[in-house]
């Protein structure tokens, strides 16, 4: 929202600017009949014409969104004029709004106020080109200053630009955001009303000061602000941006556990024009399908954005590459393609995200992403346990690598729970659904168990008697239920999850009863009845998880040949013909091959079937087939 | 005379055990660089390497003292339960307070990977003093490391892990040059670890009389630097041998031979494919219009010579569109003006490794070398001016191919075919159902798109007679750009489209940064390309969906960021003090201690062991009781000889050291054996006994003047009798 506004104004204050002293015969995009000639070299007719044209010609060329071309062109009035300000400040805007490269950007507007002061003298200015372009190149320094983090620095310059007298539409939203970066939201909240009082530019501070609404706790208020400032965007048309206060209402709607409308807001925001101007409405689509266990419909918002991008070819990738590996990588671990679920979450670690000036921020990317990487690591451990090998060299090179990645998965949880305590303000995370949070928070727990539990308890206490949000209770229970598992409190922890259980709203909390289900039969007799209803339970709601938490499925085994019998045993399923179970292998045995028959009692639920030259790979192939799951 | 009994023995001993935990500490402090770097630890690498060091310290004077192994380990254990507690209750600690904060848990964690960390060291430290097989078991650790490094290095792989390569980029060398150099380098390091290891050290494990009696360092220092020069000679020719060979081993199988009638091609594998930036590539335009968006072709040379086994590079007299220069040479081309749909592009490179060819996006038209921005980071920069393609693909689809204005002979050379039948027979099966040469084209790619596995290590065993694509197209379909790009000549010729090959790099402009893109050399690349009229040589390529294995990595953006800041235009236009003062410029992004802080934690450290050494001479005077003032005096007597290197040694009785030390410092007389039996024998005491021991002092601390100032001045500055006091030696 605030680059595409920085970039607008930019484009227009640049044109502004360049326009009194260009007197240059240039050519006008908007005239039909004024063709370029493309024979002609443009090197040779550059060299020609003055740094007022050159610049003149890149503000046309940067509103053509044709950065490159006009970045050689101010570079190459820069060339001919080193002094000249308006050049300096379209390159310090340049690296602010189109690379980000902020400190190359703050050499350049500090050399132009260097060289402004220098030709006009020091402030009051009389005339009003002079204040226009010294008011100008103010915002330009308050805005570097703030994507460099320094908050005091950019909150001086706007003093400084008031002290002079100057106003401008975009001074309420920018205040207002640098106040909330430096904690003191009460005031930011009366910039941003005192904005739309005055009418500066509505739909930015509306959404302004629904984001600082939303953050003081008041969110019905927020959401209100948020609908007036989709209705102000929608009204300016083709130059409106709706999808930004569409994706913030959409994040209030689900930190308040209102799903139908946070998804329906992430909809109509991806539909909209400017709807994959950013990842944003996509990715918290997707993992609200994940929370519901629609794999299918994340994967669908990754690809509808991914093709949707794509229509911006130059658009540089650390703009969403690390978020759309993340998601794909979540998909690919609760649908069991577990080496390219480490692959994805791999690179989502390692690729470089630039989130801009928004709430969440790379640390919150690298928590997430080792959380699910953990998790990835841990199932693919599990997996290998249930894998059947065809030798000793095999068994020890899977013991091996269950070693390793145990391991992995272990210090990836580690230092999850660093990043979570140091980077994200004493894990600030821990209030579900924090609208920062890249989390999966149904399954935050892991990360959570290995916490002291009377500290988790007393900030699980705090955080829930702070709550207005009564389905928030269930997670912080799920919590708390795993830390007391881990910390041999098996009765409190299975008491907590079996209330977690009977109280999950069906559709919405899928995840967590999942979740819920699978440590509570990590924490049963695997011969109780118990822990077969739940498995089962878990079975139906997800496969993969049942092989991903290194859970075994009861089955009964129709046929009795005992080498059969003992390969299975070994291998993923629970061999139990004492008990009438949902589901049953079969098996049938010729001389050249092996065939296994998974099925379910009640037709038509599952019936998989596989065909292997020998038993090992069989049960193998059968592992992989019920455990695993290809979306449609 | 007992070898060890001699003062330089001494100063050998102690600079042996210095030379030993230097390099143990440089070691574990390389060992947790290296583990950071392949998995962040969380933890600041600085607080680990000083825990390590503090744990090699403390394990070495440990086993030096009389301490047993029981007591050594108990020790441990001790310091391990007792720290543990401490970390536990302090993870814990929060929860008592109104505003529980998980701060202390975090730090908890820090506490225990430095635990950890200085418990090893000292238990290694510790294992290599007092069990000799200990060295043979670090030796042997030694070369797994070495073997380890090297061997995921083989085919010249320097990505993983990517040490190797990162090095090589910050000294601006060649990734085997450095690879070498860490050999070497190792190798002698690890001979004067080894040296040192076998040099007797005094203390109750290793013996002087019991390990190799004497060492001769100057014999030692002559071997070294003779075996180091043989190495390093031999070191110097095999590194000559394979640059050349890692040229094409490591850019995809595409290496920059430049000559007629060769081939820079390589076809049995491509293993070596790494991350080892090439050029910078800066486009100075945007180019929307890229048909191939977001890939960029940039090309260096083309094949479109038949040798009768592979393509090779024609003569002069074809592929004129191709510049054919080295990088500091000008080029000039002509603009074919019967190419329609094209616009220029202006790019700069800036070469970060030799090249013998200069390359361009598409039909340049000038190449003209530029002033290097930095020589020490670049090798040489050039700026090129090129018409590319702005049309689509999809306005190929009816375009006849081939050149109207060829000769005869130039139409025959762009369409000579492979004499194997099965290739013609292969495509004419694959585009059966299309007519215009371009629906040819296109059934081609998809059917190696279907059909190809793309694999880095094909390794197909052909004579250097065979056709090298034969067992890729006709056999097991595993191979790379190399054989794809062959594959897709041979076929297209045998239709009758002139087709030849274009090597350089393709490079995904998605990573590419305010123009500046990275090429490197997993970019080199090789394609296959056809005349179509109009619109020229076009690239056709092939994306199997079958993949085995591919050296698909992402640009390094911090590499990337560094050589744009070298290119910043400001350092001619922007003053270089012009972000001071700046709150922003202030900030450090490693947040480690400043130097006045280290400075000062130092000279903590300085004062604090020289009050413990005045103290340790000097406490003896406060002592009230006779026999504590003994003991004491004994010891300050005894803390006085160690800091001038005489020590008693392993064996020696009191007596015998005190006969010792008047022998060889020339002394009349020294109370110290007087002092020690009053300490043994004396069970009462009074004051004149007091006075006898402050005149006993006077007289020794009298006798020691007599030794040279030099040797009196480093004494007062040794810190060997604290070390030794802390770690409750005996004296």
């Amino acid at each position: 929202m605030i680059s595409q506004f920085i970039r607008n104004l930019l484009a227009v204050l640049a044109f502004l600017l360049c326009m009194a002293p260009a007197h240059a015969d240039v050519h006008d995009p908007f005239d039909p009949f004024d063709v370029p000639d493309q024979s002609q070299d443009e090197e040779v007719l550059d060299k020609d014409k003055s740094p007022e044209e050159l610049l003149l010609e890149a503000t046309v060329l940067l509103q053509d969104e044709r950065l490159l071309d006009a970045r050689t062109k101010i570079l190459k009035a820069l060339d001919k004029d080193p002094k000249s300000i308006e050049a300096h400040s379209l390159m310090a805007g340049y690296y602010l709004v189109h690379v980000g490269h902020y400190r190359l950007a703050l050499k350049y507007i500090k050399r132009a106020l260097d060289i402004f002061t220098e030709k006009n003298g020091s402030p009051p200015y009389k005339e009003y080109r002079y204040q226009a372009q010294h008011s100008h190149l103010l915002y330009l320094l308050s805005q570097i200053r703030l994507n460099l983090d320094d908050y005091e620095g950019s909150l001086k310059v706007l003093d400084e630009f008031t002290g002079w007298g100057y106003t401008a539409p975009w001074y309420s939203g920018t205040r207002a955001w640098v106040l909330m970066k430096l904690g003191n939201l009460d005031e930011a909240i009366r910039v941003a009303r005192l904005g739309i009082l005055v009418g500066d530019e509505a739909g930015r501070s509306l959404n302004m000061l629904g984001i600082l609404l939303s953050m003081k706790g008041d969110r019905q208020g927020a959401l209100k602000v948020f609908r007036d400032a989709i209705a102000e965007e929608l009204s300016l048309g083709k130059l409106g941006q709706p999808a930004t206060p569409l994706n913030n209402s959409g994040e209030v709607y689900k930190e308040t556990f209102q799903e139908d409308k946070a998804e329906s807001s992430w909809i109509r925001a991806t539909s909209m024009p400017d709807g994959c101007e950013h990842v944003l409405p996509s990715l918290n689509l997707a993992l609200l399908y994940i929370e519901e266990m629609n794999l299918n419909g994340a994967r669908g918002a990754m690809d509808n954005f991914e093709s949707c991008i794509a229509q911006y070819p130059l658009r540089n990738g650390e703009e969403h590459r690390a978020l759309v590996d993340l998601i794909r990588g979540r998909v690919a671990l609760h649908t069991g393609h577990l080496d390219e679920a480490i692959d994805r979450l791999g690179k989502a670690l390692e690729y470089r995200q630039w989130f801009g000036k928004i709430g969440t921020d790379k640390e919150d990317l690298e928590a997430a992403a080792l959380v699910s990487l953990s998790q990835a690591l841990g199932a693919k451990a599990n997996a290998l346990g249930s894998t059947l090998p065809r030798s000793i060299a095999e068994r020890l090179y899977l013991l091996k690598q269950r070693v390793q990645l145990s391991i992995k998965s272990w210090w990836m949880m580690r230092r999850a729970r660093q990043v979570l305590i140091e980077k994200l303000n004493d894990l600030e995370d821990l209030y579900v659904r924090n609208t920062d949070s890249l989390l999966e928070y149904p399954t935050l727990g892991a990360v959570l168990s290995a916490l002291p539990a009377t500290l988790l308890e007393k900030r699980i206490s705090a955080a829930e008697n702070k709550e207005e949000r009564p389905d928030s209770i269930l997670y912080y229970q799920t919590f708390l239920a795993e830390n007391y598992l881990q910390n041999g409190q098996t009765a409190s922890g299975l008491g907590l999850l079996n209330d977690v259980t009977n109280k999950t709203r069906p559709k919405y909390d899928t995840l967590l009863r999942l979740h819920a289900l699978l440590i509570a039969s990590q924490n049963v007799s695997a011969s109780s009845d118990e822990y077969i209803a739940l498995v089962d339970q878990a079975f139906t709601l997800s496969r993969p998880s049942i092989r991903n938490y290194g859970l075994r499925l009861p089955v009964n085994f129709v046929a009795g040949d005992d080498e059969i019998i003992d390969a299975l045993g070994k291998g993923p399923f629970q061999l139990d013909n004492r008990r009438d179970l949902q589901y049953s292998i079969d098996y049938e045995r010729s001389p050249v091959d092996v065939s296994l028959h998974f099925f379910s009692s009640t037709p038509g639920v599952i019936d998989i079937k596989v065909r292997a030259a020998d038993l090992i790979e069989a049960v193998n192939k059968l592992s992989e087939e019920v455990y695993s799951v290809d979306l449609k | 005379m007992n070898n060890a009994a001699h003062p330089t023995a001494n100063f050998r001993l102690w600079s042996g055990l210095t030379a030993i935990i230097l390099f143990r500490s440089c070691f574990l402090a390389s060992l947790v660089f290296s583990l950071n770097s392949l998995n962040e630890l969380g933890t600041p690498v600085s607080i680990l390497c000083l825990a390590t060091t503090a744990g090699t310290i403390a394990g070495s004077f440990l086993a030096t003292s009389t301490l047993l192994s029981r007591g050594f380990f108990t020790l441990i254990a001790v310091l391990t339960l007792t720290a543990s507690l401490f970390l536990e209750t302090l993870s814990r600690i929060a929860a008592l307070g109104e505003t529980p904060s998980f701060y202390s848990y975090a730090f908890s964690l820090h506490g225990y990977l430095a635990l950890a960390s200085f418990v090893l060291a000292a238990i290694a430290a510790w294992g290599f003093f007092r069990f000799r097989h200990t060295l043979t078991l670090e030796a042997g650790a030694l070369l797994m490391l070495s073997i380890w490094l090297f061997a995921g290095h083989r085919n010249f792989h320097f990505d993983s892990p990517q040490m190797v390569n990162t090095l090589a980029w910050w000294f601006g060398v060649e990734p085997v040059t450095m690879l070498i150099s860490i050999g070497v380098i190792s190798f002698s390091a690890i001979s004067l670890y080894l040296y040192f290891a076998a040099t007797p050290i005094a203390g109750s494990g290793r013996k002087i009389s019991q390990v190799r009696g004497n060492p001769r360092p100057l014999a030692a220092i002559l071997i070294f630097l003779f075996v180091a020069l043989t190495v390093a000679l031999i070191a110097g020719s095999t590194n000559r041998h394979y640059t050349q060979l890692a040229k094409t081993m490591t850019g995809n199988g595409v290496g920059e031979d430049s000559q007629e009638g060769m081939s820079p091609l390589g076809f049995h594998s491509a293993l070596g494919s790494t991350n080892q930036p090439a050029a910078l590539l800066r486009l100075d335009g945007d180019y929307k219009e890229n048909p191939w968006i977001p890939m960029l072709y940039l090309r260096e040379s083309a094949l479109s010579s038949f040798n009768g086994r592979e393509m090779v590079m024609a003569s002069r007299d074809f592929d004129q569109d191709v510049p054919g220069t080295s990088p500091s040479e000008t080029f000039r081309g002509e603009e074919d003006t019967s190419l329609g749909t094209r616009v220029p592009l202006r790019q700069s490179v800036y070469l970060l490794t030799d090249h013998k060819l200069g390359f361009a996006v598409d039909y340049p038209i000038t190449i003209d070398p530029v002033r290097n921005p930095n020589p020490a980071r670049f090798k040489a920069a050039f700026r090129a001016y090129s018409m590319v393609p702005a049309f689509k693909l999809t306005d190929l689809a009816q375009a006849p191919v081939g050149n109207p204005a060829w000769s005869a002979a130039t139409r025959a050379h762009y369409l000579l075919t492979h004499p194997d039948p099965r290739y013609a027979q292969l495509a004419q099966e694959v585009t059966k159902n299309f007519n215009q040469p371009i629906e040819k084209t296109v059934a081609i790619i998809q059917f190696l798109n279907k059909t190809a596995i793309y694999t880095l290590t094909p390794n197909h065993e052909t004579k250097p007679e065979d056709d090298p694509v034969a067992p890729f197209l006709f056999g097991d379909h595993r191979g790379y750009c190399v054989h794809f790009a062959h594959a897709i000549t041979y076929m297209l010729r045998s239709l009758g489209i002139p087709a030849r090959i274009g090597t350089g790099y393709l490079t995904d402009l998605s990573q590419a940064k305010d123009g500046h893109t990275l090429l490197r050399m997993s970019d080199r690349h090789a394609w296959a390309e056809a005349f179509v009229q109009g619109y020229g040589w076009i690239p056709i390529d092939i994306q199997p969906e079958q993949v085995e294995s591919h050296a698909d990595t992402q640009v390094d953006m911090k590499v990337l960021e560094e050589l744009m800041t070298l290119l910043e235009p400001g350092e001619d236009i922007l003053p270089k003090d012009i972000l001071k003062g700046e709150a922003s410029e202030t900030k450090p992004e490693i947040p480690l201690p400043s130097m006045r802080s280290m400075g000062l934690a130092a000279l903590l450290l300085l004062v604090l062991l020289g009050a413990l050494k005045v103290y340790l001479r000097l406490r003896w005077k406060l002592a009230s009781q006779t026999n504590t003032r003994t003991r004491w005096a004994y010891t300050a007597l005894s803390a006085s000889l160690f800091d001038l290197g005489l020590r008693r040694q392993p064996g020696e009785t009191r007596a015998e050291f005190k006969q010792r030390l008047i022998q060889e410092l020339s002394l009349e007389t020294l109370s110290l054996n007087t002092l020690q039996q009053k300490v043994a024998y004396s069970h009462t005491s009074n004051d004149s006994d007091g006075d006898a021991i402050t005149k006993h002092m006077q007289a020794d601390l009298q006798a020691l003047q007599a030794l040279p100032r030099w040797r009196r001045i480093l004494a007062n500055l040794n810190p060997a009798s604290v070390f030794h006091y802390i770690s409750g030696g005996s004296w």
